[in-house]
This record gives C-alpha cells, sequence and structure tokens, in this order.
C-alpha cells in the first residue's frame, strides 16, 4: 500500500494565528490602558493620608505662630492671644511651646473659638481647610479634628467629653460612609477640673458610690496608707447596673486588692497607683450583657462602686481620656487620642 | 490508499488559544478590580500608625523632672515615677526591671492586642567606648513589627552603684540611653 502524505509547511498565515494575534493585542492594549487607573486610587489615598499626617503634625507638635502684619517685628508662638485683634496673621497648633504632644489647654479653647468665628459653626470645615492648606487647585480635602478616649478604635470612637457632657474638641462635618484616611496621635491634656468628673481622697471603711457613663476615658485608684497594720485591709471595686422603674439591680466586682482573710495589712505592697479603666469598662460589657439577659430590660442608671477597708485612697474617673500620674502632683496628665480624618470632597 | 496530512508545523490550537487568552485578560481583570490592591502602600500604613503610636508614647513618658533641683541630684523626689528617667535610674544590674509605676503608664497607652519589647542601649564610656544593652521587657517580636526609640539622658549624681549605668560615666560627662521599644501587633 502506497502512503501519499501532502505536507503543508509552505508558512501559511492560518486564521488561528490571526485570532490569537487579535486576543493578545486587544488584551495588551486593554491593560495598557488600564493600569493606570488601577494606581489612581492607592496614588489618592497616599496623598490623602499625607495630607491627614500634615494637620496632626501642625496640631500636635507645634505652638503655632502669630505675625502683626503692620508691624512685621510683633511675631510669636502665642497666638491663641493675638488671633481676633487687627492685622494679624496666624497659623494654629496647639502644643505647647517646646513640648511636643503636650496640648495647651488655651490653645485648644480658642482653636474651637477660632473655628467658630471663621466657619459659623464646629462642623464648617472652611476655616480648617484654608488655613492647614488642604484647598489647592487640583484638589479639595474635607477634615474631622476629634479628640478620642484612648479606649476607641477605628471601628468604635468615643468621644472625650468634659463634665458637661459636652465633646472636648470635635471640628468639621461628619465622617462620610466612604474611602477617608485617619491618622491618630496620643496627646497629653493638663488636668483641667472639667476633664475629672470624679476626683476623691477616700477615708477608711467606706462605701463610695459615683453614677457614671460608660465606656469611661479613664480610672485610677491610687493606696496611699493604712490607718492600722494590725488588721486586714482591702479595696473591692465593682460595676452597678440599675433600673430605676423596676429597681432591678445587678453588680459585677472588676478589681480587688488586699488580703481579706488574714488580719494584718500589707501596706508596703498595697501602695502604689493602680489603673484601672480596661477592667471597668470590660466589666461593664459583661455586666450589661448580664442585666439584659436576666431581666429583658435596659437599665438606665450606670455606677461604679467603690469599697475601702482600713485604706486611705484616692480614686478618679474621667470621660477625658487615660489619667497618668498622680493626681496630687503637677506630674499628672491625661492622654487622649486625637484623630484627624480626611477624605477628598 | 491513506492519505495523511502532516500540518502540525505553524498551526495554533485555536479553542485552546482563546480560551487560554480569555483566562489570562479574566485573571488580570479580576485581579485589579478586586477591592484588595497588592501595593506597599497597604503594609506601611500599618506600621506608620503603630510607629506614631510608639512614638508619642515614649513621648509622653518623658516627662522629665516635676521640680528641678540640681543641688539634690539624684533628685528622685522630684522626678516623675512613671517617667523614662525614673525607670532608668531605678534598674538595679542585679536585676534589671522597670518600676510599676511606669509599666503601668505604658500598658495604660498601649492596647493590650500591642505586644512590645522593651530595651535599653547604652555606650560604655569607661570601657573603651563599648555598646551595652539590657533587655527589660522580654517578649519575642514578629517580623512585621516596628521598632521606636527615645534618648534620655543620665547625670553621673543620677545613678548609684547598684545602676547598671554606674561604671558608663568617664569623669562628669552625661550618658545618652536610648529606650528602644518594639511593637507588634497580636
Amino acid at each position: 500500500m502506497k502512503v501519499k502524505e501532502k505536507r503543508i509547511d509552505e508558512g501559511r498565515l492560518s486564521l488561528d494565528m490571526l485570532i490569537g494575534l487579535s486576543i493578545f493585542l486587544f488584551a495588551f492594549i486593554f491593560i495598557g490602558q488600564f493600569l493606570p487607573s488601577v494606581f489612581a486610587d492607592a496614588r489618592s489615598e497616599i496623598s490623602v493620608f499625607a495630607e491627614a499626617y500634615k494637620v496632626s503634625v501642625l496640631l500636635t507638635e507645634d505652638p503655632g505662630r502669630w505675625i502683626n502684619r503692620a508691624n512685621t517685628s510683633e511675631k510669636g508662638f502665642h497666638w491663641e492671644s493675638e488671633w481676633y485683634k487687627d492685622n494679624i496673621s496666624f497659623r494654629p497648633g496647639l502644643a505647647r511651646v517646646g513640648r511636643a504632644g503636650f496640648i495647651s489647654l488655651n490653645k485648644l479653647m480658642e482653636f474651637k473659638n477660632a473655628t467658630l468665628h471663621y466657619g459659623g459653626s464646629y462642623a464648617n470645615d472652611t476655616w480648617i481647610r484654608d488655613v492647614f492648606g488642604l484647598d489647592s487647585p487640583s484638589n479639595s480635602y474635607h477634615v474631622n479634628i476629634s479628640l478620642l478616649i484612648p479606649y476607641s478604635t477605628s471601628y468604635n470612637q468615643y468621644y472625650s467629653r468634659n463634665n458637661s457632657g459636652q465633646n472636648v474638641l470635635t471640628i468639621g462635618p461628619p465622617i462620610p460612609n466612604k474611602k477617608v484616611s485617619r491618622y491618630e496621635r496620643l496627646v497629653n491634656l493638663p488636668v483641667y477640673s472639667d476633664f475629672i468628673q470624679h476626683y476623691a481622697n477616700l477615708p477608711n471603711n467606706v462605701n463610695y458610690r459615683i453614677n457614671s457613663t460608660f465606656p469611661l476615658g479613664g480610672a485610677l485608684l491610687i493606696v496611699r496608707n493604712t490607718s492600722n497594720i494590725h488588721a486586714q485591709c482591702w479595696v473591692e471595686v465593682r460595676v452597678n447596673l440599675t433600673n430605676t422603674t423596676s429597681l432591678n439591680s445587678t453588680y459585677e466586682t472588676v478589681y480587688e486588692l488586699g488580703d481579706r482573710v488574714g488580719s494584718t495589712c500589707d501596706i508596703t505592697n498595697l501602695t502604689g497607683i493602680y489603673p484601672l479603666t480596661r477592667e471597668l469598662n470590660e466589666g461593664y460589657e459583661e455586666v450589661y450583657e448580664n442585666f439584659t439577659q436576666t431581666y429583658n430590660e435596659l437599665p438606665d442608671n450606670q455606677s461604679v462602686v467603690v469599697r475601702i477597708k482600713n485604706l486611705n485612697c484616692t480614686f478618679a474617673l474621667s470621660n477625658v481620656g487615660e489619667i497618668i500620674g498622680d493626681l496630687s502632683s503637677n506630674e499628672a496628665r491625661i492622654v487622649s487620642k486625637l484623630v484627624v480624618t480626611v477624605w477628598e470632597g | 490508499m491513506i492519505r495523511v496530512m502532516s500540518d502540525e508545523k505553524g498551526q495554533a490550537f485555536t479553542l485552546e488559544g482563546i480560551t487560554a487568552a480569555l483566562l489570562i485578560l479574566i485573571v488580570t481583570y479580576t485581579l485589579f478590580e478586586s477591592s484588595v490592591v497588592v501595593s506597599p502602600i497597604w503594609s506601611e500604613y500599618g506600621d506608620i500608625q503603630l510607629k506614631q503610636l510608639g512614638y508619642d508614647v515614649l513621648r509622653s513618658l518623658d516627662v522629665h523632672r516635676t521640680n528641678m533641683n540640681l543641688s539634690a541630684c539624684p533628685d528622685t523626689q522630684n522626678i516623675t515615677r512613671n517617667s523614662l528617667q525614673y525607670m532608668l535610674i531605678q534598674l538595679n544590674t542585679s536585676n534589671p526591671q522597670p518600676n510599676q509605676e511606669f509599666l503601668n503608664a505604658l500598658d495604660m497607652m498601649l492596647d493590650p492586642s500591642i505586644k512590645k519589647r522593651l530595651e535599653v542601649y547604652w555606650v560604655n564610656q569607661s570601657n573603651n567606648n563599648t555598646i551595652e544593652h539590657l533587655v527589660l521587657i522580654n517578649n519575642t517580636p514578629i517580623p512585621d513589627a516596628v521598632g521606636v526609640s527615645r534618648i534620655i539622658v543620665l547625670y553621673p549624681c543620677d545613678v548609684t552603684s547598684s545602676s547598671p549605668f554606674y561604671g558608663s560615666f568617664t569623669n562628669d560627662t552625661a550618658l545618652a540611653v536610648e529606650v528602644r521599644m518594639i511593637l507588634w501587633h497580636v
């Protein structure tokens, strides 16, 4: 049998080849066109993030500047006492002079006053955008500047509130439900009386109840001394929830110190400063859940109960931030989060 | 008669070729359209914020003296007990541990989800300028950890003979101690 072989190797340009090449070129051009727009998003985020960082640095690390345009030899850092006068140009900063990260209370208050003066309300960020260079011919950003308690997270924000229940600092429009850049700074505030919700030197043998709102910004117990080392001494801290209509109530002990069994007081090991913020806030979450599950209703009164036996203590609460240091000395300060949120718009 | 067409040369396998090309196209499109764009900024974003937090914490703890009294040096009465300075001068060579007030302040400012390692480095000026170090909080960091540091200046009169820094001074020169904190999320 004779096999006849037909060889087709004359280098034809087949339809397959044309289709394949077309798809490749189409894909190549498509990706080439598409790539810049993919990274535009990331580029935009880098740019917005940098703006949030810039504003946070200018506010927390710099005291600000002022200058008298009519007499340029008159200038300085204390813009807070000059900004409302004639011919004054100024840029606000909140830091104490020479103390980056430590906020001046006067500067903070005048920053709010200036925002109100130039914008008409705290929610209007026009002046802030202008003074921090957030408006340019090519880009425009909105900004929200808030002071939060350190217990806050990016998804659970709790504002620092003074004793009147007002936010210590919230400037700018509400944060929208879109892509934003957020930059956090830890700042040190002075121990201003309006920032300390409760401060009490507690004597021996006391049941001390403080009505409070949770989550707390800061809670501090200072054990100082005892009046009798030959008797047991202890401290117990509870979170108590009550419904004032039904009078249903429940509590949980969140912190205990000392020995409730022995007959002596080991004051050497007990003396010191005890931060209780996290114990109280986490304890509150548990008690709240127990209360609602047990009684099928919501509590309308929240309190912290401090029970002390044979110890002299100081107890302090704040809704502004963590209390660092002994409040009876000038070392004490309140640490909060200054959060700058920027978005395009 | 059997007729064989030998056309293997220079042929594209049409269906497979088109399928493969479409597959590449779809994968590429999906990758770039997805919300997670693999870009350096995503990993750095978390690092920058954690690093900033670390620097802010160290700055907050660098509160120095509440009232300067050089004639009473070491003036431990006027040094804030939760400060970096006090933490350093109270260290004992036999068992170098940070004091409780310092640890309390540190923990109050750092979320429990952030772990830390604390080290101090200094130059021993009286031993051929060798670099010495101590580990004060000994946790093992993960590769994504970030490091922050702050320089604290100690004076010869600040420390006692039981201090690890005692033998590192020459004459009356001050000693720069680097406090290095390594942070990471757990």
